[in-house]
């Protein structure tokens, strides 16, 4: 046992797990089924009755530094055989929220992003930052040559833009993990059980490995349909992400070794083939994380802001996407803006809306849901590490 | 008719005889009405009584005497009420007696048994083991006559037993009676049934034979069981090294029964005694979420988890698998006090299912009964002289039915002096 140690309750903290997503945690009676109903809870480190308990008592510090309510892929096999209909599952999806917003930097926007009377301002501010953009494209002088687009945005005043962004971004990023990871880390040598069974390396080999097969998941049984929709998604977004940075590449670093730039690809460039078929699974997979939100709450889980704006601009972001990219071939490339037709004047607008959508889904990445994909792979990489999964070191 | 008012019983059980002899004994006409064809109810299948251990047969006597004397109770086993009209101060009961198909000619000699040639599933052993169609129900069945499972016996047809009875006790020809009768009052004491099991997901009762009920339980350790008091697997006879008691089994569950059943934590620790009693090596794990044991039974708690063959694992048992066909099972449960899950292996599971009201489709002419969200009937019904008692009412023990039953008698005895 470990000594005893002043309890911090914070009343603030409970009160936000209530009014986001956990309103039945205090029906919690700890009788732990959902421990082991979990099919992903395992021996030492069972969850999520500890985590409710850590809720109801309002310990933030404990649930802040706990990689297991990472380990929950949100299945509700806890919600759906909890006698007392607590819904393990709402309450992870909760904390989870928490976490992304305790660690993100900066903290202000963490908080307009998870209350709807900050939503104008949320949807707005991009617009403005874009149309400033474009304002000073006007200054900085006229297109390149790159087809129809690019008349509107330059692709250097697009990269310059969207790499400044991401830069930021990532460093956000990287700043909230690394307290996520000492957060974990210090926890555990806390308690005296900072015990790493498996180098860093191959821990994030095996977690990656998890990613890709979607393997969690599949232990999940009362929504066998959740895997297929975030399988889709998930590559979906990967495949749109390889070419993203493939057309980067094509445009800027190539060039460079003499190779002559392909962009804009057409219909039968092998990338803008694995473009489309990435967005009718980024697509497919949105919707049928819509639809099962919507159909079913009492297995699927309730549904919060925060996973209706990042499935919404997942969603809006691939469908305002293809739409330009089908206003791009319908146009003729050498046509300049100034002869633009009405049908141009929409495809403008598309696009305009398309690229605010993604500068949000970028620029939000650390405050919003998107957050999930760094803080549960790291949350998985710590849990092979230090083998929270129940591995001693020869089995890892 | 000793002219102090009538009142009906519906139930046989501890309640609805301490209603009965209670009502009787303070002058007034009673007519007790039992399904089956025995009385005693539920504490007739029970091996001991919790705290003191002692046996149930032992209070059953005293009371099956008190109505054998008693000159204004009337009886009806296997019969069942149909149907009540009226109101406040006179209700018109039709009570509808099924054929026992043995008159009281029966002097229990058991020739009949022999001759009969159809095997039935033993509902008092809860179908553990069989009876012929022509059974005495158990040794101390009261009214000690046989009784004929009309669904199970062939008829005249066949008609052995007829020719094989000494006493010319046996009629097959004998038709189903509807009675009439007038009351004053009427006490539901329809008692409970053990929750289904089978419902709950995970626990694999009634797909794995060596997982049992806690009144199954009871008929093993009872001398008249069906292993003759010897507590074995049903799976394959074997003795048992370890056992593990199953709280809240379909009970404080949303998903099955709501209410908390009050008693089977009780049941439990007292079945550990049985175990213990038996096999002195065996391991016993009790899994549960919280022990009820209120007030002086706190004692009976506090010595069970001195022994040190019990084991107890805060921590509800949610999931049952087999480790081979009929062999011994794995329980799987979070051991919330130090944060592990575990896997305990175990010969035997004894799931401590609650207690469910049972149905009894009465119609009532112009009114009904009220129920709580449970399905047990309120304190208060709207209906004057129409009342609940004991377990009908909400799960308690033995001793709480003997005094809730008594109540229910006196306030049985305010509609007849009206």
């Amino acid at each position: 046992m470990p000594d005893p140690y002043p309890v911090k309750p914070d009343r603030e903290f409970l009160h936000r797990i209530l009014d986001e997503g956990g309103e039945n945690v205090k029906k919690c009676f700890q009788c732990a089924t959902c421990s082991v109903v979990c099919n992903l809870s395992t021996g030492e480190n069972p969850f999520p009755r500890k985590e409710m308990i850590w809720a109801q008592w309002g310990l933030k510090d404990r649930l802040m530094a706990d990689p297991d309510v990472w380990r929950c892929h949100q299945c509700n096999d806890c919600s759906t055989k909890c006698p007392r209909g607590a819904r393990p599952g709402d309450v992870l999806a909760a904390i989870r929220q928490q976490t992304v917003q305790h660690y993100a930097v900066p903290q202000v926007l963490a908080q307009w992003l998870s209350q709807v009377k900050y939503l104008p301002l949320v949807l707005l501010a991009p617009v403005i930052l874009m149309a400033m953009a474009l304002a000073a494209r006007g200054l900085l002088g006229k297109s390149s040559h790159y087809g129809f687009f690019a008349e509107l945005f330059p692709h250097w005043l697009l990269i310059a833009f969207f790499s400044t962004i991401t830069t930021a971004v990532a460093a956000g990023v990287v700043m909230g993990v690394w307290r996520f990871w000492q957060g974990m880390k210090a926890a555990d040598e806390a308690s005296g059980g900072y015990k790493p069974v498996l180098g860093l390396v191959p821990s994030v080999i095996n977690t990656v490995k998890a990613i890709l097969t979607h393997e969690k998941f599949g232990q999940c049984t009362t929504q066998a349909s959740r895997r297929m929709a975030h399988l889709l998604v998930f590559y979906g977004f990967l495949a749109l992400f390889i070419v993203t940075i493939w057309a980067v590449i094509d445009l800027y670093l190539n060039p460079l070794i003499g190779i002559k730039a392909m962009y804009p690809f057409d219909w039968m460039h092998p990338m803008k083939i694995l473009a489309n078929l990435g967005t009718i699974a980024l697509i497919a997979g949105c919707v049928m994380v819509i639809r099962d939100r919507l159909k079913n709450e009492e297995e699927y889980g309730g549904s919060t802001l925060f996973d209706w704006t990042f499935v919404g601009l997942l969603l809006a972001v691939a469908v305002t996407g293809f739409l330009t990219q089908i206003f791009r071939f319908a146009a003729d490339p050498h046509e300049r803006l100034a002869e633009m037709t009405a049908l141009g004047n929409v495809a403008f607008t598309v696009y305009f809306v398309h690229l605010v959508l993604v500068f949000d889904l970028l620029v939000y990445l650390p405050y919003s849901k998107f957050a999930h994909i760094v803080y549960r792979t790291v949350a998985l990489v710590y849990s092979e590490h230090t083998g929270r999964d129940g591995k001693t070191a020869e089995e890892a | 008719m000793s002219g102090n008012g009538k009142i009906l019983v519906i139930g046989g059980g501890i309640s609805g005889m301490t209603a009965a002899i209670e009502a009787s004994e303070a002058g007034c006409d009673v007519v007790l009405v039992e399904k089956n064809p025995y009385l005693g109810g539920r504490v007739a299948q029970m091996n001991q009584y919790f705290p003191k251990l002692c046996p149930p047969s032992c209070g059953l006597e005293i009371n099956l005497r008190r109505i054998r004397t008693s000159p204004s109770i009337r009886c009806l086993t296997t019969a069942e009420v149909e149907k009540i009209a009226g109101g406040p101060g006179s209700y018109q009961v039709t009570v509808r007696q099924q054929p026992r198909g043995v008159n009281n000619k029966c002097t229990a000699c058991g020739a009949c048994v022999e001759a009969c040639p159809v095997e039935r599933p033993n509902q008092y052993n809860l179908g553990m083991d069989t009876t012929k169609a022509i059974y005495l129900p158990f040794e101390m069945a009261y009214p000690v006559q046989f009784a004929i499972d009309g669904e199970a016996c062939t008829g005249s047809e066949c008609g052995k037993c007829v020719e094989a009875c000494p006493y010319q006790a046996i009629d097959l020809e004998m038709k189903a009676e509807t009675i009439e009768i007038e009351v004053q009052a009427v006490i539901w004491a329809t008692g409970w049934e053990p929750y289904d099991a089978s419902q709950i997901d995970g626990l694999g009762f009634g797909t794995y034979p060596n997982v049992i009920n806690n009144l199954m339980m009871e008929r093993l350790a009872s001398l008249d069981g069906p292993t003759a008091g010897k507590i074995q697997r049903p799976g394959d006879e074997k003795e048992i090294t370890s056992v593990a008691f199953v709280q809240c089994a379909g009970s404080r569950d949303e998903n099955y029964q709501k209410h908390c059943s009050g008693v089977c934590c009780m049941g439990s620790l007292k079945q550990t005694r049985y175990v213990r009693d038996q096999y002195p090596d065996a391991e016993i794990h009790v899994f549960y979420i919280d022990i009820r044991s209120p007030g002086r039974l706190e004692d009976f708690y506090a010595a069970v988890q001195e022994d040190e063959k019990v084991h107890f694992i805060k921590g509800k048992a949610a999931k049952i698998t087999e480790e081979s066909p009929g062999g011994d099972l794995l329980v799987e449960a979070e051991d919330t006090l130090s944060g592990r899950r575990i896997t305990q292996k175990v010969n035997l599971v004894v799931l401590a299912t609650g207690l469910v009201p049972t149905d009894a489709a009465i119609s009532i002419e112009g009114g009904e009964l009220q129920r709580d969200e449970h399905g047990f009937l309120t304190a208060d019904q709207p209906m004057a002289g129409l009342l609940g008692a004991g377990c009908a009412k909400r799960p308690v023990d033995v001793a709480a039915c003997v005094r809730d039953a008594t109540g229910a008698a006196l306030k049985a005895l305010q509609n007849c002096v009206k």
